[in-house]
């Protein structure tokens, strides 16, 4: 664990509900990843690996511990500080792609940009090159609806590099994905972390996936272990 | 589905959903409120506009004795009967009062007595209550009473002076009254004596009972000259104090009752004139077979039936309005509904894979909208009751009906409960349609409306509006299409909105694409391409509703200013018989602009409907009819004039006229008098006569009595003699007639160019020529007219025996009268007459041929705007007349303006004076009309509430459907701030295009729909015709501001879900789908 870690959290605890039906999320997980690693978070259900993930991202805030992402310490973050992170250092890939069904899939490839008020004509060059990127420069005008899963999944892919983030989080991005378009997302992923030096974490249940990893940590009953 | 799970469900729905639900019931509640309302508005707002309408009329300035006052008079033959007549009478009038308080009147006549004379005489008693207040004691007294019996048996009387001259009677004089008409050598026994005790002047129009109707004297009466009436104290002809049961001292053949009832209370008027209407049958079965005659007179059954037709325009508008609430509150409980089957779908999916059926769940949401009806229900009953009792006490409506709110109107209550219940099998059959089609249903009804709907929507209501604008009859019953027209219109203009919102999609959607950030950006993509638009027709068919309510009511209002301006004729109009010259009196009390006005039925051919010819003094008409007629249309009404008329002034007084003539072969004496025709100024008119003298050629001098001219007024015109000649002559006889006329008050001196026949053959030496015609001559007749200094010399040459007998008039004119009269005529009347402007036509006015020119048609002629009438120069008319024989005075009325000054209050000393401001108020604020606007007030603010509910609805299920992509944005890192910003502007951007398109959408149904739903007093179409106002009373900005006030209601009731939705966890909703 390093000064230069992108994400370092140190006996992060979580619990939901309260009482003798009080579920332990996480207890007292350490976890950090450096620049350019990509971390496989693997796990059963209900294991707490969202939940990790939400806190490492600020979707969610850890009943103790420290988070801390690029540099900044998460707890000490509002809500607009924490939108902030999420726009301009964290992005997220969903199991269920999380795209908006109204847009296209450049316009949700755009909308990262949009938030950060980017000039249109340079939005568009990095839609167009994002896209291209992950190979649907073909299909900028498609909406979500008119894509495969993969697709989709490639499209969630550019969103989140959009706006060229420190942090790539992945919760499951192959969960309902068939093996080979599993295969060929991952190999995306771990693509463009290394040609962004980006550092990513994902959580998965897929080997391959775990094998394309630098490095895999398992998390069981709130707990890291495996490190 | 156990009993539990359904109980347990239903309640736990209810937690979860309570805004959803709590926004359904309101919106049920405010509906069935708007309804109840406008059914009070109806039901008691229809007895509340008779009864002050009733107690206006009875109200002075509406001359309410004449509207009100209930006379009967009934006349028996058989003397038994009238010796109880007067009582019977009286019982059945007060029958007919019921409880309403009313002065009763009863007068009692007796037969007509005959008088012993040479010729055939009669007289009568009289027996009037309140006597002394309907006379004028010239000398002695009244009869005593009671009884009124004098010394000697005979019975005291009063009598007019009229009769005492024409009797030659005084004071102590006795007169026998027969039986019979005595025959000579017959003794006869009076049955009857009175002495005359007193002679009085009658007073009032109260003497139009009088059989003599206050004459004193009638000798072209038939057979029998008729005097009287001999008044006596009362008691002699109607039972007295002596009680009811005491039977008169003289037996009444005639009696006259009158009953004026006070209407000020608010009384069922409907019942009373029904009553009224009874009273001639009653009087008949009560009286017995010995009835005469029975004549009932009562404005009740007329005002009635008027008010009832006007009243049925009121309730067409009020049901109009009450559509418009109704189809708006459907659309918003349809949105509601659909939200709610929305935000179900997963729970009834749910059900029915345990098991159960449509029919369990269709039950269910029976149940459920039961008892959200019955909670509707009762709050909307409150609101209802509230909102007409806090309505009745505004100021407007309580100078409209101010009768006292006791009553609360409960039948409210009744109409909420059906409006309201009305919703359960609508909320079921909703609920049973979308089991029935998993969804599929709600999809297709924006299909289906988008396959034709709303085409056949816009084409019903274009039909509807064309039926409207080709008017109808004027009812008591309610006119179903102008009913449905409104709703029509506004369900038309919403379903055109829905056509233009993709428009303006795409435009947002250019917009959003070209934008740098996000929340505009997804604000238009949201609307151009996902449900966004929900609500779209709600929030359109609100503000057109709106727009329309609020435009009909200033067009109603400038439309009924209109007419009553137009119905008056003037600013002020003074009703009175004034004397001749008033004119300059009445500009002192308000303004120069002043005209006598002739108003009468005049004769066109074979038309059988009658045509008014109305005439004004040209030169104060463009400033008098201002408001009503251009007054480029009247600028050849005075052509006929030519350039000057100076007549002879005069200033009034006595002017002493010095006549000598003679007949060649006169056989017979011959009679003379000399008539001035005097033009008194703003149109008015007047004719002094002198006595007759005979022609016998000695010079006999006589005076002419010419009014006085009001002091600063300028003097009078003398524009014209008449000269009658009365008595015979030989055949082919000859005359010459001089007339000298001279006064201290003449101001100029009378020159007289001869002229015969018509022809300009003038050779005097007067700077104008007079005129002299024979009117009525069958042409034998030459008349030559020659003036020296003063004196007018008259040479008359008659062939055949045109001079014997028959009174012969000479008229000389101060200048030849026009071969046509300008006139300006109606359209309407132009239109069925086929005619045009400088066409002629031939009129019968008071018999008199007259020919008019027409030199404008205008829509309607002022005071008679819905009947075919003319407008002519009213000394033009009177000249044209009196220049064939018929001189009398045409003034009718007097019209003023006001713009310089002057009131009602400074005009009343002249008698009833009629205002276009009172006038304007009664049409726009009279009691008939009340509900009429006080219905659209209530449909534009049901219109606000509900699309402030339907917003709300909205919002709330929006926000469910939203949470989820809202979740994914926050989650790629949108502040919660631009969150709240973009669905806000979403919404906000619904809402407004959607409120804007209606109300231009409103606007356009209001300009095609508004002026044709006009109609005038009595329910005939306006006249003038109805422009749509976008001012007025509700000026266009108030209405936009209405518009824009509803729309930023309905935008920020949806700031709590909104909220709500954006401060609700990201993660958990990412987790859970989106279930907020």
């Amino acid at each position: 664990m390093t000064a230069a870690d992108v994400v370092r959290l140190t006996g992060v605890h979580k619990t939901f509900g309260s009482g003798p039906a009080a579920v332990h999320a996480l207890a007292g997980v350490d976890l950090s990843a450096a620049p350019g690693e990509l971390v496989a978070l693997v796990g059963r259900s209900g294991s707490g690996k969202t939940t990790l993930l939400n806190i490492m991202g600020g979707l969610e805030r850890p009943d103790a511990g420290h988070v801390h992402v690029a540099g900044q310490d998460l707890s000490a973050l509002d809500e607009e500080g924490l939108s902030a992170l999420r726009r301009d250092t964290v992005a997220f890939i969903f199991q269920s792609f999380g795209l908006v069904d109204e847009l296209t899939a450049a316009e949700n490839v755009g909308l990262p940009l949009r938030l950060k008020q980017w000039d249109p004509v340079q939005r568009e060059h990095r839609i167009a090159s994002l896209l291209e990127l992950v190979g649907l420069d073909g299909h900028a005008r498609h909406r979500p609806t008119e894509m495969s899963g993969g697709q989709m999944q490639r499209v969630a892919i550019a969103r989140a590099l959009a706006a060229s983030p420190r942090l790539l989080i992945a919760d499951e991005p192959t969960g309902q994905l068939d093996t080979e378009t599993g295969l060929a997302v991952m190999a995306l992923i771990r693509a463009v972390v290394e040609a962004e030096g980006m550092t990513a974490v994902l959580s998965t249940h897929d080997p391959v996936m775990v094998a394309l990893a630098d490095r895999t940590v398992r998390i069981q009953d709130g707990h890291l272990v495996d490190v | 589905m156990s009993r539990f799970a359904a109980r347990s469900s239903v309640l736990a729905r209810a937690r979860a959903q309570w805004g959803l639900l709590t926004t359904l019931t309101l919106t049920l509640a405010v509906s069935g409120m708007a309804v109840g309302v406008v059914w009070s508005l109806v039901d008691d707002g229809n007895a509340r506009a008779l009864m002050a309408a009733a107690a206006q009329a009875d109200s002075p300035r509406h001359g309410g004795a004449v509207v009100d006052l209930v006379s009967v008079t009934v006349s028996v033959a058989d003397d038994a009967a009238s010796r109880t007549l007067a009582s019977t009478a009286t019982a059945v009038i007060e029958r007919a009062m019921g409880d309403v308080p009313s002065d009763v009147s009863v007068w009692a006549q007796s037969p007509i007595y005959p008088l012993m004379a040479p010729q055939p005489r009669g007289a009568y008693v009289l027996d009037v209550d309140d006597l002394d207040t309907h006379v004028h004691l010239v000398e002695g007294r009244l009869p005593s009473a009671p009884g009124g019996i004098a010394p000697g048996g005979a019975i005291e009387v009063a009598i007019p002076s009229p009769t005492a001259a024409a009797l030659n009677l005084g004071l102590g004089d006795r007169v026998d009254l027969y039986a019979t008409t005595p025959h000579q050598g017959q003794d006869q026994v009076p049955a009857l004596t009175v002495t005359v005790v007193g002679v009085v002047e009658l007073t009032g129009p109260v003497w139009q009972r009088d059989l003599l109707q206050g004459a004193g004297a009638a000798t072209d009466r038939g057979w029998m000259d008729t005097y009287g009436p001999l008044l006596t104290a009362r008691g002699v002809l109607v039972s007295g104090e002596a009680g009811p049961t005491a039977e008169p001292a003289v037996a009444a053949a005639r009696v006259s009752v009158s009953a004026n009832p006070d209407w000020s209370g608010g009384i069922d008027v409907v019942s009373f004139a029904q009553r009224v209407s009874s009273v001639s049958g009653q009087l008949s079965r009560d009286v017995g077979d010995d009835v005469r005659s029975v004549v009932v007179h009562s404005g009740a059954p007329q005002f009635v039936a008027d008010a009832k037709r006007d009243l049925a325009v009121t309730r067409t508008v009020v049901m109009a309005a009450s559509a418009i609430t109704v189809a708006l509150a459907v659309t918003v409980l349809a949105l509601a509904g659909g939200a709610l089957v929305s935000r179900r779908d997963s729970e009834t999916a749910l059900w029915r894979t345990r098991g159960a059926s449509a029919g369990q769940l269709a039950a269910r949401a029976a149940k459920e909208a039961a008892l959200l009806a019955a909670m509707a229900a009762v709050v909307g009953t409150a609101l209802a009751i509230g909102v007409y009792a806090a309505l009745l006490r505004l100021p407007l409506t309580r100078q409209a009906w101010p009768l006292p709110v006791e009553a609360v109107p409960f039948t409210a209550a009744g109409v909420v409960a059906v409006v309201v219940g009305a919703a359960v099998p609508a909320v079921t059959l909703v609920a049973v349609a979308a089991l029935a089609s998993g969804g599929a249903q709600r999809r297709s009804v924006g299909a289906a409306g988008r396959a034709g709907v709303d085409v056949a929507v816009v084409l019903l209501a274009v039909v509807a509006g064309w039926h409207q604008a080709s008017g109808g009859e004027a009812t008591t019953n309610v006119d179903v299409v102008a009913v449905l027209a409104p709703v029509l219109a506004v369900l038309a203009a919403a379903a055109v909105v829905l056509r233009v919102m993709p428009l303006v999609a795409r435009v947002s959607e250019r917009v959003a694409r070209g934008s740098r950030g996000v929340v505009a950006a997804l604000a238009g993509w949201s609307l151009a391409r996902g449900s966004a638009s929900r609500g779209a027709f709600a929030f359109s068919l609100c503000a057109a509703s709106v727009v329309l309510c609020l435009v009909t009511v200033s067009t109603w209002t400038a439309s009924a200013n209109e007419q009553a301006t137009i119905a008056v004729g003037a600013d002020a109009v003074v009703a009175a018989e004034l004397p001749v010259g008033a004119g300059a009196s009445l500009a002192r009390a308000s303004c120069p602009a002043v005209s006598a006005v002739m108003d009468q039925p005049v004769s066109l051919g074979s038309r059988a409907t009658p045509t008014r010819l109305i005439g004004i003094d040209a030169a104060a008409a463009p400033v008098l009819l201002s408001s009503t007629v251009p007054p480029t249309e009247l600028r050849d009404l005075a052509t006929a004039n030519g350039a000057t008329e100076t007549g002879l002034p005069v200033a009034g007084g006595a002017l002493t006229v010095s006549v000598q003539g003679g007949f060649d072969q006169a056989s017979f004496p011959v009679w003379g008098y000399v008539s001035a025709l005097v033009d008194a100024g703003h149109g008015d008119q007047g004719v002094s006569t002198t006595a007759k003298v005979p022609l016998d050629g000695v010079a006999h001098t006589v005076v002419l009595d010419v009014p006085d001219a009001t002091p600063d007024a300028d003097p009078w015109t003398i524009v014209g003699f008449t000269v009658t000649v009365v008595g015979g002559t030989g055949d082919d006889d000859a005359a010459n007639l001089d007339i000298a006329l001279t006064g201290t008050t003449l101001l100029g001196s009378l020159t007289i160019t001869p002229h015969i026949e018509g022809s300009a053959a003038a050779t005097g030496h007067s700077p104008q020529p007079w005129f002299i015609t024979t009117p009525g001559s069958r042409g034998t007749l030459r008349a030559l007219a020659a003036s020296t200094g003063d004196t007018l010399h008259i040479d008359l040459a008659s062939r055949d025996d045109e001079l014997v007998w028959a009174p012969t008039t000479l008229v000389a004119m101060v200048r030849e009268q026009p071969a046509s009269i300008p006139v300006v005529m109606a359209q309407s009347l132009a239109d069925s007459l086929g005619v045009q402007v400088a066409d002629t036509l031939q009129l019968q006015v008071q018999a008199v041929p007259l020919t008019v020119q027409i030199v404008a048609v205008v829509p309607a002629i002022p005071s008679h705007p819905h009947e075919p009438a003319m407008l002519a120069d009213i000394g033009t008319v009177w000249r044209s007349l009196a220049s064939r024989g018929v001189s009398a005075r045409v003034t009718d009325a007097w019209w003023v303006s006001l713009e310089c000054g002057g009131t009602t209050d400074s005009l009343a000393a002249f008698g009833p004076v009629t205002t276009v401001t009172q006038a304007r108020d009664d049409a726009t604020h009279g009691p008939l009309r009340t509900a009429a606007w006080l219905s659209l007030w209530i449909a534009a603010g049901a219109a606000v509430l509900l699309s402030v509910a339907g917003a709300a609805v909205r919002a709330q299920s929006h926000a469910r459907s939203r949470a989820v992509v809202v979740a994914r944005l926050r989650g790629v890192g949108m502040s919660r701030r631009a969150a709240s910003a973009m669905e806000l502007s979403q919404h906000a951007l619904v809402v407004s295009v959607a409120a804007l398109l209606g109300t231009v959408a409103g606007g356009v149904a209001a300009w095609l729909l508004a002026p044709v739903m006009m109609v005038a007093p009595g329910g005939a179409s306006p006249n003038p015709a109805a422009h749509v106002v976008f001012g007025g009373v509700w000026p266009w900005w108030v209405v936009l501001v209405v518009v824009a006030a509803g729309a930023a209601a309905a935008v920020c009731v949806s700031v709590p879900s909104v909220r709500s939705m954006t401060r609700h966890a990201v993660a958990q909703t990412l987790r859970t789908g989106g279930d907020v």
